[in-house]
């Protein structure tokens, strides 16, 4: 064997294995110039969807290709995997990309089916049309990616969310994704983008988001908190969220300090309420805090968050505050959002006010 | 004078008059293709304005109505005063289609417009058919604007046109809208309730009302009507009557048709 030949051979087996069948589902999408191709594999563990655009992982909650959230559904049907790729191709070129996760195929002639392919050579496949693809496509060749089973890509994640050659809408959206990774690294990972100061804030922000989980531990807690003096107005605002998602009486304690703290600007005293109401504290915590509340703008906005609550304390409180805060337009405040409620306890109490 | 000139010349005399009558202000306003026109007629009791920018419809309160908006109770402090007179209606002509209309009481602001056609006073009579059948045309905002000058005209009864709309669900929303709010601000005169001292309590009273209204439809519709019958308090009959003139729902049309048509 000559030299050349062997550092061709050497240099095409350092190519990473998932590399070269990345490149091969590259070649077979490429051999179709017009119609649809297929291909099905394997989806990583915990995630499931409808069969159509609706898919969850954990607590993250996705309608594609354009509602990324976190939450709960209450739709039962949910299928765990296979992931499903459609891509359309017009003259050569690949035109769409629409993924699914469950369900099956529908009969369709014209498509070209690659059967089931290797999951992490799917994902460096779907990985690289969504850099170069634009809009939706890009959307869903992105969330085909990561929904691939056996490989990691948290680290092409933060590359993406750190390139500014990509559009801010997908830089976004990796970190997003990244948020999505049980791991250990993708915590480190979303840490280190939260508090990288030559990031735009909204990517900062959704590193913040992201770092806001059901299970997260008072560790999680503190550093969030540990950050917060650092952070603009709107990155606070969104610690605030990532905060009310822990169950910890830490969390909610530290959420009402900043409420009680009037050296904090009302904006952000009003945000800290807002996000203590939609945590997961007891509405006991809330109710309690209104007698810290010195100023009448806190106290209208607090009828709100409270009336948010809907449960029995929340509805006693507000017709307490309808009744005998000192100030009118809270007292009015406080009216309206019993007015807002279904409660026939809030009924009555507004028809004795007017029978009255 | 012979006997046939006599004849002809009171024939020729009928004849304009039925022509000047006959054409009114329909015809006399299509003969505008562009610019502004106005017409007046008499306004019913209590009804003022500042000529300029609101007026007070006459039905009780201290409310005002600006640009066809009605505005809550207000105190007087630096407006200029409401002065009664005849109702003006100024309409607004483009490419031969009557596009808008306002209505004025009061002391006329630019009374030398030259770019304002003036034709002059009409009576309640001529003014309120041509505000109705605008009215009953239902085509577009004029519709609507045509409600409160005739609501404002004297000596005739705006109810029957307005309930007729009101339940009309051919008819535009605004529209509809419209003629349901003036019906609940008549239904509150006839009570006598439109006009009422208010103290704190009624303050708490009117904003429980409010509260109510923002119920779904099933709970308020039906409590805001008992409300509106047998509430001791003015304020909370007069606010739920405002209330149901909003909910856009056929039981409060019924409630108003059988306030207003009771003797």
């Amino acid at each position: 064997m000559s030299g050349g030949m062997r550092s061709f051979l050497t240099a095409a087996l350092a190519l990473a294995p998932s590399t070269l069948f990345a490149q091969s589902i590259a070649r077979r999408v490429s051999a179709v110039r017009d119609g649809t191709v297929r291909m099905t594999y394997a989806s990583r563990p915990g995630l499931c969807g409808d069969g159509r655009e609706t898919v969850r992982s954990g607590e993250a909650f996705i309608v594609l290709p354009s509602m990324y959230g976190r939450g709960h559904s209450d739709n039962d049907i949910c299928f765990a995997g296979p992931v499903r790729v459609a891509i359309g191709r017009s003259n050569g070129e690949s035109v769409s990309t629409r993924v699914h996760v469950g369900g099956r195929w529908s009969n369709e002639d014209d498509a070209t089916d690659l059967g089931v392919v290797s999951a992490p050579d799917a994902a460096r496949y779907l990985l690289d049309e969504a850099t170069r693809a634009n809009g939706n496509n890009a959307e869903y060749a992105l969330a085909a990616a990561v929904f691939a089973d056996s490989i990691d890509l948290v680290p092409d994640l933060a590359s993406i969310a750190r390139d500014r050659n990509v559009k801010r809408g997908m830089r976004e959206r990796a970190v997003f994704w990244i948020g999505t990774y049980d791991e250990p690294e993708a915590l480190t990972t979303l840490r280190r983008l939260a508090t990288d100061e030559s990031l735009d804030e909204d990517e900062r922000g959704s590193a913040i988001i992201a770092l806001g989980r059901d299970d997260m531990s008072d560790h999680d807690v503190d550093w969030l908190r540990s950050i917060y003096p650092n952070l603009s107005e709107k990155l606070r605002d969104n610690v605030f969220l990532a905060v009310s998602r822990s169950d910890s009486p830490r969390a909610s304690g530290w959420l009402a300090s900043v409420v009680e703290d009037n050296r904090q600007t009302e904006h952000t005293r009003q945000q800290a309420m807002f996000w203590l109401g939609q945590g997961r504290g007891p509405t006991q915590d809330l109710v309690r805090l209104y007698d810290r509340l010195s100023e009448p703008s806190l106290r209208s906005h607090y009828t709100f968050v409270l009336s948010q609550r809907r449960d029995r304390e929340a509805v006693d409180k507000l017709m307490d505050v309808a009744q005998h805060d000192p100030d009118r337009s809270v007292r009015h405040q406080a009216l309206f959002w019993l007015g807002q409620s279904k409660d026939p306890r809030a009924i009555a109490f507004i028809r004795d006010l007017i029978i009255r | 004078m012979t006997p046939r000139l006599f004849l002809a010349l009171t024939l020729a005399t009928a004849t304009m008059t039925r022509s000047a009558t006959a054409q009114s202000l329909e015809q006399r306003l299509a003969d505008i293709p562009d610019g502004s026109v106005q017409f007046s007629f008499a306004s019913r009791p209590g009804a003022c304005g500042d000529g300029e920018t609101y007026v007070r419809d006459g039905f009780g309160g201290n409310n005002r109505i600006y640009e066809g908006n009605f505005s809550g109770r207000v105190r007087d402090d630096d407006r200029r005063p409401c002065v009664p007179g005849p109702v003006r209606v100024v309409a607004m002509m483009t490419g031969g289609e009557l596009v808008k209309l306002r209505a004025f009481i009061g002391e006329e602001r630019r009374p030398n417009d030259t770019r304002l056609r003036d034709l002059g006073t009409v009576p309640v009579g001529e003014a309120t058919r041509f505000l109705t059948r605008l009215i009953e045309r239902s085509r577009g905002r004029p519709s609507s604007e045509a409600i409160l000058p005739l609501v404002l005209a004297d000596s005739i009864s705006p109810w029957p046109i307005l309930l007729r709309v009101a339940r009309d669900r051919q008819v535009s929303s605004n529209l509809r809208s419209s003629a349901s709010f003036w019906l609940s601000r008549g239904a509150a005169a006839r009570l006598g309730v439109a006009d009422h001292e208010d103290d704190e309590g009624d303050d708490v009273r009117s904003q429980a009302v409010f509260a109510l209204s923002q119920q779904p439809k099933d709970v308020s519709v039906p409590q805001l009507i008992d409300i509106a019958r047998h509430n001791r308090h003015d304020t909370a009959r007069a606010q739920a009557l405002f209330w149901l003139g909003q909910s856009n729902d056929s039981r409060a049309i019924d409630l108003f048709e059988e306030i207003l048509r009771a003797r």
